[in-house]
């Protein structure tokens, strides 16, 4: 099958669908441009998420995860992802299952009851990759219409995208670069910020556990985009992207505070810069508001 | 674990969905050119009813508590539990 004509089972996991539609379709009309089909997985759940399920009890995240897999496997296809979390827990599932065996007959005893098998015939993508290495940054430069020359881009990796780095395969987790050359093909700059690194405040079950830890994780990573003189965040995940947008409602409610500091799924953001219009992508329907350099 | 930590379980049972879609959201979907639900595990009761035999084979239904009759944490129609 030719890169051109490429279809992926897209993986909507619950976040993009259920609360940031504009992610799913900022995604899929990407994709399409370039060619990449994307189907719907009938039937799949929660990935499930990595902190609240995987960090409790490994034998109940193991097959749900399986069973999300199994349905890309009936349907030939390579999977693709919009959340990090997603990201994890499938293919870290997938990691685990085709190196144990004894995981593996376990997990398939479960499925089996209603008819379903873990092969280990899918691969789980990430979009930004598929947009890096499939599509690749000259053919992405291409559809740029809109340049970003004047934006300064904070960009965040979040956590699961980067590690384990020997699972996920993108290099060192220490000095990514990943989101850098996507935005660098649009002409927006990526300066330095001190917690780059850093989790959204979300992840591990935190956002769930503890909501006031959770915001102030986020208050100090977004300040320190702020300082070094960012226009906005730009990210690969949804469940992060839940956590940085609404999270800046949820701190407005708690501590009269709105920092407005616009946040971007990566997709949204080059959708902008190939001509999309901001409804398109649905960043009309985000508590945090894109300033207009962004939408000229 | 803590309630709101079991409470995402809850969700996950009833809808499939850590965190699931309700008309509000369907509207968003359809404002950007999607179908107004994803053909996801809420949408399919088959599907969802696999989902759930995963939790019941592996006994995370008694781990967190979880009452199939009232579909939510055992006690919480009782006033919650801590």
């Amino acid at each position: 099958m030719s890169e051109e004509s490429k279809t992926y089972a897209y993986f909507l996991g619950c976040i993009t669908p259920n609360r940031y539609p504009g992610i799913e379709s900022a995604t899929k009309k990407i994709l399409k441009e370039f060619g990449i089909e994307t189907e719907e997985m009938i039937g799949a759940s929660c990935c499930p998420a990595p902190g609240v399920f995987g960090s409790f009890d490994m034998h109940t995240w193991l097959p749900v995860a399986a069973r999300n897999l199994a349905i890309a496997e009936e349907m030939d296809l390579d999977i693709v992802v919009t959340c990090n979390g997603c990201y994890g827990s499938l293919q870290e599932a997938d990691h685990l299952l085709r190196g144990n065996p004894k995981l593996k007959e376990e997990t398939n005893k479960i499925l089996g009851e209603f008819g379903r098998e873990f092969k280990g015939t899918t691969k789980v993508n990430h979009s930004i990759v598929v947009l890096h290495d499939v599509i690749g940054l000259d053919r992405l430069k291409e559809k740029i219409t809109k340049p970003m020359n004047d934006v300064n881009v904070a960009v965040h990796y979040g956590c699961h995208f980067l590690k384990p780095s020997e699972v996920r395969g993108h290099g060192s987790s220490d000095d990514p670069h990943i989101l850098e050359d996507l935005m660098q093909v649009t002409g927006a700059k990526t300066p330095e910020y001190k917690d780059k690194l850093m989790c959204c405040g979300a992840g591990g079950g935190n956002r769930t556990a503890d909501a006031v830890q959770s915001l102030e994780w986020m208050r100090q990573k977004l300040v320190s985009a702020i300082e070094a003189g960012c226009d906005c965040m730009v990210h690969p995940c949804a469940f992060c992207h839940l956590q940085l947008d609404r999270g800046q409602e949820e701190m407005e409610n708690a501590y009269g505070i709105f920092l407005n500091f616009p946040i971007l799924f990566t997709t949204q953001f080059i959708g902008l810069a190939m001509g999309m219009s901001e409804k398109e992508v649905g960043l009309d329907q985000q508590v945090t508001k894109m300033p207009d350099k962004l939408l000229k | 674990m803590s309630v709101p930590h079991r409470m995402i379980g809850v969700y996950v049972m009833k809808t499939g969905h850590a965190v699931p879609i309700g008309p509000d959201q369907m509207k968003l979907r359809e404002a950007v050119g999607l179908d107004s639900q994803p053909p996801t595990a809420q949408k399919h009761k088959d599907q969802l009813e696999q989902v759930q035999a995963i939790f019941k084979a592996t006994h995370y239904d008694a781990m967190i508590d979880f009452d199939w009759g009232t579909m939510t944490l055992k006690g919480m129609d009782k006033g919650g539990k801590k």
